[in-house]
């Protein structure tokens, strides 16, 4: 890889965003402020005065309305990229997103698609309180039609995003506002990363931590912690949920014979749960030499206080003693 | 008051220990300080002794068991004192300890019924493999059930492999059982281990590592693990040399077609029956050709016999054509077909194989241009035959067209040097170039 240069993830959401619409004339970007305001986290800075009002296009308060507009958008041609302000208000345009954008392909016969991404912010450590800060990607996965990518890192997002824009599916792409800041390595040129495939962000042979999104980075710090008393863990960022890169996730599971599940959201009928279905019903299965340990958000509303908070989402600590409590 | 008798650990690196033998029977009375049990360690055998002095109240391990340090392997006490039910107190005593914090209260031993044994999947899958009954494992795990790491440890013990070579095993998908151990009373060691997956390199099939794509395990039959025995024995003993010559054998092509104008098909006379009668021809001259080494002497042997290596299914032979001097070219045209037709049928006897002075590979016929054969021990050289192609040749200033093929010698450094095997690698060469003088020399001439 050539020149890489450090930045945010939420730059690496804006380059992604840009390169298309210059790629091609039929991407175009909608939401809740995101024109002159830059977007409730400041990811669509300088958009609008490159792109101009008819392809940044601002939208009223009604989620339903403007991903309903995306949808229809989308059936005639468009690529649409519509942005909902914190993806807890997916649950007010349900509708459209379930029984519309992931149907329409299949139920009029393969004669339209719906090429639209779903751009929003999830996730907690914002002291945003329980409407602002759920993981609900469990939720989407559960449902054919869409695909549902959980970026980690500046690097991913950006190739991940230039991906789910040229997809010809419904793809739910859900950022991770307390990564916004987080800055990291990402090439000068052009690059882009499949859907559906999962990677190993750090390699090892006693366990393997199988992770995505924010949960990515905390177990990277707990494997480093274990690695000081000869602890190697594997972490696997699976990137993208749907579909799910199964063979990657069976192979370190057949490799390191333990495994730990990590997600922020709620361990609870958690993604967690298939990942865990995924190597029981696998080769992996006889290989295993302890019983698989889920890390998950406790099942309680996200607390607004940031003590509760904290205490509420998995940390590199849990994951730490998980990893421990099996060796 | 009930004390436990540990597993000792003695010195840093002991993980485990061999319950050789009990010293005290159960209801015996020992003294502290008194010899208990005799325990075996990777370096040394050493009474144990007791930690306290009462009645051997429990055996809680039989006599042969490894058992890994600081683990309770019986009790003292008084008469009538309760003995914890048996995984109550089964985790080694230092591990436990910092077990203890780290876990959470949820994680009780497990209940387990009469017949049962909790083992994770991996210790079920490699009990398995290895064929051991779960029910001779001491439980490693924190709840009393068996992990892969517990089988390991017996299936170690059991072949007497260093917890390294073990794992150096597993990884390199080599089994234990093809290994011979060099190490302390035969345990197979790291350098074992290195020596079987060189040797396996050497065969072309280098070991792959354990991966999700999935590989067979074809075990050698007996003539394999014979070739594979002396093939890495002479490959390691040997310190050989090969050494090459062109020889153009146009003259011998035509000769040939001569000789074999007159004669049924079946009778036919070979290149290769050419050459194994001028390396007996060669092998007169040059004695050290005939030698083989035995730590401080040399042998010479003057019967002239050369071996013929012969592809069979799945496998390999070197049958013997004998007495090659004292025979002319189309007897040893129709033995060397007979033995190679018996090899084929699998009917070789002891008597046609063996001792002989020199060995012949003939790859020509699959056009190989080059190649270091390996020697067959004891034997001091072995001569490996390439194609036969044209070549262009300029002599006397006019190009004309040639048969050329390479003779690939590779010789035993210990017994030939660089001139005596030029020397025979000439008289070979000039014996292929004038192949009259094959049919005129020794030998009962007729048939």
């Amino acid at each position: 890889m050539g020149e890489m240069r450090e930045i945010t993830y939420r730059d690496a959401v804006r380059e992604a965003m840009c390169e298309e619409m210059r790629r091609d004339e039929n991407v175009f970007f909608m939401g809740e402020d995101i024109g002159v305001y830059c977007g409730a986290f400041g990811v669509s800075k300088g958009m609008i005065q490159e792109f101009g009002e008819e392809r940044v296009r601002e939208t009223p308060i009604s989620e339903t309305a403007f991903v309903g507009a995306g949808i229809g958008a989308a059936v005639t041609g468009m690529r649409p990229i519509v942005e909902l302000m914190f993806s807890d208000f997916m649950a007010v345009c349900y509708d459209q997103i379930i029984n519309q954008a992931a149907k329409m392909h299949f139920m009029f016969a393969g004669k339209v698609r719906v090429p639209m991404v779903i751009r929003t912010p999830a996730g907690g450590g914002t002291g945003a309180a329980a409407q602002h800060s759920q993981s609900l990607e469990q939720m989407y996965c559960h449902v054919p039609g869409l695909k549902v990518v959980v970026p980690s890192t500046p690097y991913d997002a950006k190739g991940l995003l230039k991906s789910a824009i040229r997809d010809n599916n419904t793809v739910i792409f859900l950022e991770q506002k307390r990564l916004y800041k987080e800055k990291g390595l990402v090439p000068e040129e052009e690059y882009t990363i499949p859907l559906g495939k999962a990677d190993i962000k750090r390699r090892g042979s006693d366990v393997s931590i199988i992770t995505y999104g924010r949960t990515v980075q905390m177990s990277l710090l707990a494997a480093e912690r274990l690695a000081k008393d000869g602890i190697e863990a594997e972490v696997l960022d699976l990137r993208t949920l749907s579909p799910l890169d199964t063979g990657a996730v069976i192979e370190t599971a057949r490799k390191t014979k333990r495994v730990v599940v990590v997600h922020e959201s709620v361990q609870f009928a958690g993604f967690g749960g298939e990942i865990v279905s995924t190597i029981a019903d696998s080769e992996a299965f006889y290989y295993l030499d302890a019983p698989i340990k889920r890390v998950g958000g406790l099942c309680c509303p996200v607390p607004f206080n940031p003590q509760l908070e904290e205490s509420v989402f998995p940390t590199p600590e849990k994951i730490e003693a998980a990893v421990r409590s099996m060796l | 008051m009930l004390t436990k008798v540990y597993m000792p650990k003695n010195g840093m690196d002991m993980t485990e220990g061999t319950l050789v033998r009990w010293l005290k029977q159960v209801g015996e009375f020992v003294e502290a300080g008194e010899g208990i049990m005799e325990i075996e360690t990777d370096k040394v055998t050493m009474e144990a002794e007791a930690p306290a002095s009462g009645f051997l109240l429990e055996q809680l391990y039989a006599e042969g068991s490894v058992v890994p340090v600081l683990t309770t392997v019986g009790y003292i006490g008084e008469k009538g004192d309760r003995i914890p039910e048996k995984g109550e107190d089964s985790a080694p005593a230092a591990a436990a300890e910092i077990r203890r914090e780290e876990r959470a209260a949820a994680e009780a031993p497990l209940k387990r019924r009469d017949d049962e044994i909790p083992a994770t999947p991996l210790a079920k899958t490699i009990s398995k493999q290895y064929q051991i009954d779960l029910r001779s494992v001491t439980p490693g795990g924190s709840r009393g059930e068996i992990r892969g790491a517990d089988v390991e440890r017996i299936y170690r013990s059991r072949k007497g492999a260093t917890p390294l070579a073990a794992a150096m095993s597993r990884k390199l998908g080599i089994e234990l059982s093809q290994v011979d151990g060099t190490g302390f009373r035969g345990k197979i060691t790291k350098e074992d281990i290195l020596r079987v997956q060189a040797a396996a390199e050497d065969a072309g099939c280098p070991a792959a590592p354990a991966g999700s794509r999935p590989q067979r395990e074809i075990p050698l039959n007996t003539m394999r693990r014979v070739i594979s025995r002396r093939m890495l024995s002479s490959h390691l003993e040997i310190p050989p040399v090969t050494a090459c010559v062109k020889v153009d054998v146009t003259r011998l092509l035509a000769l040939r077609e001569e000789v074999n104008a007159s004669r049924d098909k079946a009778e036919r006379v070979s290149i290769n029956d050419f050459i194994i009668k001028a390396a007996g021809i060669a092998l007169l001259k040059n004695e050290r050709f005939r030698m083989s080494i035995d730590k401080e002497r040399y042998i010479l042997r003057d019967q002239i016999d050369i071996g013929v290596a012969v592809s069979v299914e799945d496998g390999l032979l070197v049958p013997v054509v004998r007495n090659v001097d004292q025979k002319n070219l189309f007897q040893i045209s129709h033995e060397a077909k007979e033995l190679a037709a018996t090899a084929r049928r699998g009917a070789l006897t002891a008597r046609d194989t063996g001792n002989a002075c020199i060995t012949i590979s003939n790859l020509g016929m699959y056009g190989t241009y080059y190649f270091t054969p390996i020697i067959n021990q004891p034997e001091a050289s072995i001569i490996g035959v390439c194609s036969i192609e044209d070549e262009l040749t300029l002599a006397d200033g006019q190009i004309s067209v040639r048969k050329k093929t390479i003779l690939c010698t590779t010789y035993d450094h210990r017994i030939i040097n660089g001139a005596e095997a030029s020397g025979f690698q000439a008289d070979l060469k000039a014996l292929l170039e004038r192949p009259t003088d094959i049919l005129l020399a020794g030998g009962e001439y007729g048939c």
